[in-house]
């Protein structure tokens, strides 16, 4: 009995060579495998969304900047922090983002160019470290920083404000760092 | 040794303790006219299957009994049959078919060298040409899982995302994932003798190791090899490497007869994929660390967009069930070919300058009466007994150039050369055999041997009798 995980394997194509040929003498002699496997391939070629808005790295990934987390008191609550080392470059821009509820990342901060913050506005830290402060919610959650320079920075004039940091982190040219963290009242680091 | 068609290896020895059903040995065994006939409206994928569950609905009577004799020919049939599968299916089936095109070729070749230099500028032409694939792939786990919708979308989404990092970014070994994407291209060069290829010594010795040390492989070893020990295979697989398939071979002979033997013979094809897969994996592993090699290797394929794309699916599958199995966190640091942990046991290559004190110190151990236990020593790793004399030699008389760290390596040159080390001292013992005893025979003893005696080799002071003895003995002169 072949069962639905061979055959969508072998309609991925992802079974080896030597397993291929007799898939194939299979669906050939049996017209109900082949009546399965042509259902399963049509769910396989299902569209879904595919645009991906911002080119960040998985959870924990990153280059160009070292970020840690640790959990802060805050007032009544608790929150977190992030820490990375200070730039030598002070006129970076400090970029911050989190997941919205289906987990799309959206930019917290600059929302705007009155609302952009450079590694210089942050407080410095033991070990010239840089601290963001930041309040995540109950559970896990992600977190991404980026520190471009200004000429991949938000351009607030042009059409798409993002489209030149985009490209600079789809290349690997600004440093960028993601982070998981746990929950409230428990540290994680990147 | 008998080779039978199809499989490159000599078949296993004892066949007959095979427990076929009664139903497959009358699909092989039972005379024509008592086997069901197909009408033209049947198209079975393979014959012998369709013969089993025919006859598993209206079992016929075997004319013969069933012996010993019996299975044993079932055995070779069913072994000839699969063998059949073997050229073509088995191994061509990975070389041939795939078709160049030259745009896409150069293209596959940029994005690797790219990984390779470690620059970015070939994300754009990786994600292009490589990751509708993988996407496709982890739909299809998804499905085989029947995930809900929503979870196949997030899985997706999140893969679209990492898919670049995982193969530019170097896991928790230090190692680019872009090295188990070319790893699997290579092998569609031969699954075996192209993965071997990009390995330097260490790799080479540890595949040697890990073949004659893990699950039923060390059965299989333990039976075809004569090396003595684990390591002394270990050499011995080591210095016909290249030939691992014909190796290969036989094993997965042997596994096919275990499984009858338990009588599980329904899974044949299964049995010799999986196990010529997880050999795959290994070697993959192994290539995964030599990433100059393996890319120059990979880059000299033709049709290498084809072979790249396909190794795309093959790796997207595995690292999607892995993924599935940590509810898609898509954490880089871990490989999705399970690294290779086989420790690098054997030495490397013995270096002849230490052939002169070894030689002499053979023919001290020989003087001593001790070729027994150096033989037992040699091809054991154990001499079986607490000989004091023996253990004096070895821990006393033996150089430090000689023994090196530990033993291991001497007693592995041992392993093959001790009959010329024999053969070549075999003048002077029989000299010393001759010699006169009495008042003398140590003037006679040193006269002889001191010239050609080894100076890191302590030249002996007493025992002249004795040593004069045992040289008779091993030389066969009263």
């Amino acid at each position: 009995m072949t069962s639905d995980t061979q055959l969508l394997r072998h309609l991925c194509e992802a079974d080896d060579p030597d397993q291929r040929q007799a898939m194939q003498a299979d669906l050939a002699a049996d017209a109900t495998l082949a009546s399965r496997a042509r259902r399963l391939e049509d769910l396989l070629d299902a569209r879904e969304p595919s645009d991906i808005r911002w080119p960040l790295p998985p959870a924990g990934v990153g280059w160009g900047m070292a970020m840690t987390a640790s959990a802060q008191a805050m007032g009544d609550s608790r929150g977190h922090s992030l820490f990375f080392d200070d730039p030598a470059d002070a006129r970076l821009v400090v970029v911050l983002w989190d997941p919205d509820d289906s987990g799309t990342w959206q930019v917290l901060s600059p929302q705007g160019p009155d609302d952009q913050l450079s590694p210089g506005d942050l407080p410095l830290e033991a070990g010239a470290r840089r601290r963001l402060d930041i309040v995540p919610p109950e559970g896990p959650s992600r977190w991404a920083v980026a520190l471009p320079s200004l000429a991949h920075g938000p351009d607030w004039a042009a059409g798409d404000p993002w489209h030149r940091f985009r490209a600079g982190v789809y290349v690997g040219e600004v440093p960028v760092q993601t982070v998981r963290l746990p929950g409230r009242g428990v540290s994680g680091s990147a | 040794m008998v080779s039978l068609p199809g499989w490159m290896g000599p078949a296993p020895g004892s066949i007959a303790q095979v427990r076929p059903s009664p139903t497959d040995l009358a699909a092989v065994l039972a005379p024509g006219d008592a086997l069901p006939r197909r009408s033209s409206a049947d198209t079975p994928a393979r014959h012998h299957d369709w013969l089993v569950s025919k006859l598993k609905a209206a079992p016929v009577q075997l004319e013969v009994a069933d012996s010993p004799r019996q299975r044993s020919v079932w055995a070779r049939c069913r072994l000839v049959a699969i063998g059949e599968r073997m050229p073509g299916e088995g191994r061509s089936s990975w070389t041939e078919g795939w078709q160049p095109d030259p745009t896409q070729d150069a293209l596959t070749a940029t994005i690797l060298a790219g990984f390779h230099a470690g620059g970015w500028t070939v994300r754009r032409a990786a994600e292009d040409l490589l990751l509708p694939a993988a996407v496709r792939t982890f739909r299809g786990v998804c499905l085989a899982r029947h995930l809900p919708g929503e979870v196949r979308d997030r899985a997706v989404h999140d893969l679209r995302e990492a898919f670049f990092y995982r193969l530019a970014l170097p896991d928790e070994r230090g190692t680019p994932g872009w090295t188990e994407l070319a790893a699997r291209a290579l092998e569609t060069a031969g699954p075996f003798q192209a993965l071997l290829g990009p390995l330097g010594p260490p790799q080479r010795r540890r595949a040697a190791v890990c073949a004659v040390s893990r699950g039923q492989w060390r059965h299989t070893a333990e039976h075809c090899l004569t090396g003595g020990t684990r390591l002394g295979r270990a050499a011995e697989l080591l210095d016909n490497l290249d030939a691992l398939e014909t190796w290969l071979d036989h094993h997965l002979q042997r596994r096919l007869v275990a499984e009858w033997t338990s009588g599980r013979t329904h899974h044949d094809w299964r049995v010799v994929t999986q196990a010529r897969g997880r050999a795959r994996a290994r070697l993959r592993a192994l290539c995964a660390e030599c990433p100059e090699a393996l890319l120059e290797a990979t880059l000299s394929l033709d049709a290498l967009g084809a072979r790249l794309l396909d190794a795309t699916r093959r790796w997207a599958w595995t690292w999607a069930w892995e993924e599935l199995a940590r509810d898609f966190a898509f954490d880089i640091q871990r490989p999705v070919t399970t690294p290779c942990e086989q420790d690098d046991e054997l030495p490397g290559p013995w270096d002849a300058s230490r052939d002169p004190p070894l030689r002499t110190w053979v023919l001290l151990v020989v003087l001593k009466g001790r070729l027994p236990q150096l033989e037992r020593w040699v091809h054991t790793g154990s001499t079986g007994d607490r000989d004091t004399t023996w253990g004096r030699l070895l821990a006393d008389d033996l150089p430090a150039s000689v023994r090196g760290t530990d033993t291991t390596a001497m007693r592995l040159e041992l392993v093959g050369k001790l009959s010329s080390h024999l053969a070549a001292l075999r003048p002077q013992l029989e000299a010393v055999a001759k010699l006169t005893p009495g008042r003398k025979l140590r003037a006679g003893f040193t006269a002889l041997l001191q010239a050609d005696w080894h100076p890191d080799v302590p030249f002996p002071r007493s025992g002249f009798p004795t040593f004069r003895r045992n040289a008779a003995h091993v030389v066969g002169v009263q």
